[in-house]
Parts: structure tokens; sequence; C-alpha cells
């Protein structure tokens, strides 16, 4: 194949290797850090008024000022003061570690299915996590406290491609670099507890934990991230409480709570000199590889901004309207407002899959029937009806009135830009067309 | 498994938009996170205007820090991708306005300015043919393969749709793969 056929191909690897050997970044960081603050001329010029013994004494009420607001903010480490220090310190923060561990109310047999695939499981399993900035990471999850190896590892160096590996599977999973939504990142963490308005922070007091005394502070799990969609309302957190060590400034303990779930971040370490080779992605010899296509992301909800359907988006939400309409015997879900995740049951439930709350992913190849596969494949399309339905995209659903023999009536629709409109017919054919010509086929 | 993407997913990759604010609030790291982003479309930019790498990379980084000093000024954080690309522009003329004017007395130019000789030739090769693109085609295939975005996030960093943005990246490929040919001829 010459580079002209696979044009696509030779600009990605060109774009990559133009990453990895520039450093336009640091020296960018290098020049804002030695750059000194402009004064500006304005701000001093009311001073030329002033005489000398003035400006003096002026001066000296001044100083004098400043030593006592720096003794204050030296001396003052309880309230909310340390939580915007510790968000200072941890947004400046290299590297980090903690021990996550997540406790979830199951069913008897949401245990039992578990247990099938991984028999040393128990809920004293825990995730091991690494963080580098700008935002490599690590996690290992652990089956149980006793076990010594995991049976997960993720790794996803910054900038590069990931890997996911199911020891307890043999299997692997490639991710492409930055195109997924799920990397993670502690700065990011540290960014949204920054937005977080200070009148929402509650303060929990003080308490020991491992060798200093750390502060507690409550905010409500709703300030700081979206509802996640592929996790059942019951398991999302409605409080986080983040628990500070007074002297080092640093979060020592983070608890994430809600009925049905408690997650816990603890024995942070800060700064930190990390493994050898902890980021680095190397394929398991006789592991199967389970990457899927880029194409089944679903599209995450509510957005904070306005967010764009690609095209493989839509191509999901087709096969996912198929699959279930071949399933209920022709018919999409007949709603006025679709909830993802019921829809998502109903489907599990007409597949005759036995899903469980706790997984946001089903792998299709665990089902031998082709129909059972499509809709473990292709669920989330419902989900994203959901977000395109909960964004601000001017959408509407039919699913009571059109079902798939209504070739020319408009299933589903939301707003593509200023003047058009992505539209999906009844027998699930696409179109983009403009405002008048909505009105008229609606 | 007990243990999905979706329960570490609080902690997703930072927007542009929560960068900008974040690096608003004086967070230098979000800023440089910032110019990986848009580093090699801002480059890439540059060097359609001054043609020389160096001098590319000089102005990209210039522009870089010009945008730090005055983002308090940008209205809407998502707006950085057209944003960075007006100053960079701005800057690189600049450059050139300046060159042309040593150009013009005593000394040569290309004795003033060293040619991009013994630079990565590899630029040197893929990135003119990428500046005969038309300029918004230029833009999506920088952001898309040079910077590695997502279509989605094109889309946004140029404020065009989806589609449009598919569109554009399949007919600028095409383009770019009949330049190469030509090129070889």
């Amino acid at each position: 194949m010459s580079p002209q056929d696979d044009m696509e191909g030779l600009l990605e690897q060109f774009g990559k290797r133009l990453r990895e050997r520039s450093d336009l970044a640091n020296r960018v960081q290098a020049r804002l850090k030695s750059a000194a603050q402009p004064i500006s001329r304005s701000a001093l010029s009311w001073m030329r008024g002033l005489t000398m013994r003035q400006r003096i004494t002026l001066g000296g009420i001044v100083t004098a000022a400043a030593v006592l607001l720096a003794v204050f903010l030296a001396s003052d480490r309880s309230g909310k003061r340390l939580f915007a220090q510790a968000i200072e310190k941890t947004g400046e923060a290299r590297t980090c570690t903690f021990e996550l561990i997540i406790t979830q109310m199951l069913s008897e047999e949401e245990r039992a299915l578990i247990k099938e695939s991984m028999p040393d499981w128990d809920e004293t399993g825990i995730v091991k996590y690494y963080w580098q900035a700008p935002g490599s990471v690590r996690w290992e999850v652990f089956a149980s406290a006793k076990s010594e190896e995991p049976v997960e590892v993720t790794i996803r160096p910054w900038n590069k491609p990931g890997i996911s590996i199911k020891h307890w599977e043999k299997t692997y999973e490639i991710h492409s670099s930055r195109t997924d939504p799920d990397s993670t990142s502690v700065t990011t963490f540290v960014r949204r507890l920054r937005r977080c308005p200070e009148e929402a922070v509650r303060e929990l007091g003080r308490k020991q934990i491992g060798e200093g005394i750390s502060e507690g502070f409550e905010v409500s799990h709703k300030d700081l991230f979206p509802p996640d969609p592929t996790v059942s309302p019951e398991h999302q957190p409605d409080t986080v409480e983040i628990w500070i060590d007074v002297e080092s400034q640093f979060p020592t303990q983070i608890e994430m709570r809600s009925d049905k779930a408690r997650n816990v971040m603890r024995n942070f370490k800060w700064d930190v000199e990390l493994p050898r080779n902890v980021f680095d992605t190397v394929k398991p010899e006789g592991y199967a590889s389970e990457t899927y296509p880029e194409a089944l992301t679903p599209l995450r909800y509510p957005a904070e901004r306005t967010p764009s359907v690609t095209d493989s988006q839509i191509e999901l939400i087709i096969r996912a309207l198929k699959c279930y309409a071949k399933l209920s015997g022709g018919h999409y879900p007949k709603v006025q407002m679709l909830d993802g995740n019921a829809a998502r049951h109903k489907m599990s439930e007409m597949a005759g899959i036995d899903l469980p709350r706790i997984r946001s992913n089903m792998a299709p190849r665990w089902y031998e029937d082709p129909l059972q596969r499509e809709a473990a494949a292709t669920w989330q399309g419902l989900v994203t009806i959901t977000a395109i339905q909960h964004a601000d995209l001017d959408a509407a659903y039919h699913g009571i009135d059109v079902g798939p023999d209504d070739a020319d009536k408009v299933l589903l629709r939301w707003k593509h830009t200023n003047d058009t409109y992505q539209v999906i017919y009844g027998d699930l054919r696409t179109e983009v067309v403009t405002a008048k010509r909505l009105k008229r086929i609606e | 498994m007990l243990v999905t993407r979706s329960h570490l997913s609080e902690l997703f990759m930072p927007s542009t938009e929560e960068l900008v604010q974040a690096a608003t609030e004086g967070d230098v790291s979000a800023f440089s996170e910032l110019v990986r982003r848009y580093e090699g479309t801002v480059t890439v930019t540059a060097w359609s205007i001054v043609r020389d790498f160096h001098t590319a990379q000089d102005v990209a980084q210039e522009s870089f820090v010009i945008a730090y000093q005055k983002l308090s000024q940008l209205r809407d954080a998502r707006a950085f991708g057209p944003w960075i690309l007006t100053i960079v522009k701005c800057e690189a003329l600049q450059i050139q306005k300046k060159r042309a004017k040593q150009a013009a007395g005593a000394v040569a130019l290309d004795e003033a300015i060293p040619a991009s000789a013994g630079c990565w030739t590899e630029f040197e090769e893929i990135v003119p043919v990428l500046s005969q693109l038309p300029e918004q085609e230029r833009i999506v295939v920088s952001l898309r393969y040079l910077d590695g975005l997502p279509v989605r996030d094109v889309a946004e960093a140029t404020g065009r749709p989806v589609g449009t943005v598919t569109k554009q990246l399949s007919r600028a490929v095409q383009r770019l793969r009949g330049l190469l040919i030509e090129a070889e001829r």
C-alpha cells in the first residue's frame, strides 16, 4: 500500500511523532513561570500626587497589613481555607497513589454471578490506583484483600494508547489515546472541586486518619458530577466526603456514598516516586483481544455543554432501535421520554439476558444467540437517545405513534445546527432536514 | 466485573472548556494541556504563513504565551480553538512583516534567518502539502490527525457540526492524496 492509499494512517503517524517529539508545552510553561507579571502603570499613577513623606507613611501601613495577612494565612489552617489550600496543593501534585474500596449492596444472584467468573472475589476487594501528571493512570483490581495478583489491570498513559487486561478471562482491550472520555485524572477531580460553590461545602470536624489529624468536608455529588447513565440511579453517589490532613494539606481520604454503594479512596500518597514501568502497555501473550470499535461509544449525559452526536452514535441508535423492534415483535420503546436505564432493562429482559445492575458494559461475545449478542452490543444506543433528549438539542421521540412500518413518519429528531435537524424515520432511514421541512413532515 | 470504567468515570478527561476555566484560575498545568491539545494545528497554521519550521515553532510558543495572558478576555471557553488560531495568524503575519522589512534592508533574508536545512525533514515534507489545502480543511485535518482530537472535539473547536467536519475531513484526505501524487511526479 502506498502512502497515498493510506493517507489517514500517514497523517496519524506523523501527528503521533510530532506530539511525541514536541516540547512546546514545556517551553510555554517555562515562559509563563519566568515571565514577570506586568504592573499596570495606571494602577500606581495616583501615587504621583503624594509627597515623599506621604508615600513612606502609606508604604509602612501597606507593609504592616501585608505582614498581618501573611501571618493570618499561615496560621489559619482550619475550616474552608484548608479546603481551598488542599485544592491548590493537589492541583500542583505530580504523582499520587491510593486505594479504592467499592462496597455495593448486592443481591444473592449478583454475588453468585460475580463468583462464577471470579471465585476469589469477596467484598474486601480493592483497586490500587496510580496517577502521574498530566494524566497517566493505572488501576489494578484485586478480587479480595488476600489476593496477591490483580484480576484486572488498566493502564492509560497520557497521550498514548492504553490497555485493559482482564486476567480472570484472559482478554485484553486496547484504548486509543485521548479519545476515551473515561480517561481519569486526579487534577480533573480537583478542578471540579474548585468549581464547587463555597456555601455548598459543609464542614465535618476533625478525626485521626493514618498518623495525622484530618479535617473533613462534605459536598453534594451532583454539585461536582453529572449523573452517569451507565450506572443505575440508586448506585450513583449522593454525597462526597473529603478528608484533608491539616499538616500536609493533601487529601487523605475521599468517600462517595449512596443508599446502595459506598466508594472510599484511602491511603493516599502524594508526590511519591512511582514503580518503574508502571505505565508500560504490553499485550499479554496468549490473551484474546476484546477491543470494540470506537463507534460504540455512547453519548454521556446530561452534557455540560451542548454535545455533538457523531455518525457512529447515530448508527448505534439505529442498531439499538432495530434490535429492540425485533425483540418486541415489531415496535420501538412506547414512551414519550425514553429512560435509557428502563429501556436497557426491558431490552435485556426481552433478550433473555441476565443483566446485573453493576455491570455497565455487557460483553456481546458471552452470548451465543445472535439477537442476544446484538442487544448486548447496542443497548447503549438507547442510553444515547436519552442523552439527546436531556441535552439542549430540541429533541423529540415519537415511539408511541411511530413503528417500523411508518417509513415517512419521524421517529426521532434533534437539532443538528441552527438551521437543520437530524431525523430518524420509522423505517430507520436518516435524513438531515431544514426546520421548515421538519414542520411539514412531523 | 465489579469495577467498571464508569466507577472511575467521575474523573473524566477534561474538556477544553474545563481546561480554559482552570487555566483562567491560574492553573498552568491545565494550560499546558491546552497547548498539547492544539500545538500541531497552531504550528502548522504558523508555518503556512512564515514557511519556516523554527520560526513557526517560535510563533506558536509566543501565541500560546499571549493566549495565556489574555485568557480572561475569552468570553466563551469553548471557542478557545478558533481564538488561538486567530492569535497565531496575527503573530505570524507580524513576523512576516518584520522579515519583509529586513529583506528590504541590506541583509539578505536567507542569511538573516537560517532556512530549515537540518530541521525535521518529515515536517518539511508533509506540512507544505498540507498547507495547500483550503484553510478550513487544513485546520480540521490538523486538529484531527496532528493533534489527535476526536471528530466531535474538532467540531467543537471549529464551531461546526460533526457532519460538516466529517465531510471536510473526507474531502481533505482525497485532496491530499492527489497533492501527494502530484508532488511525487
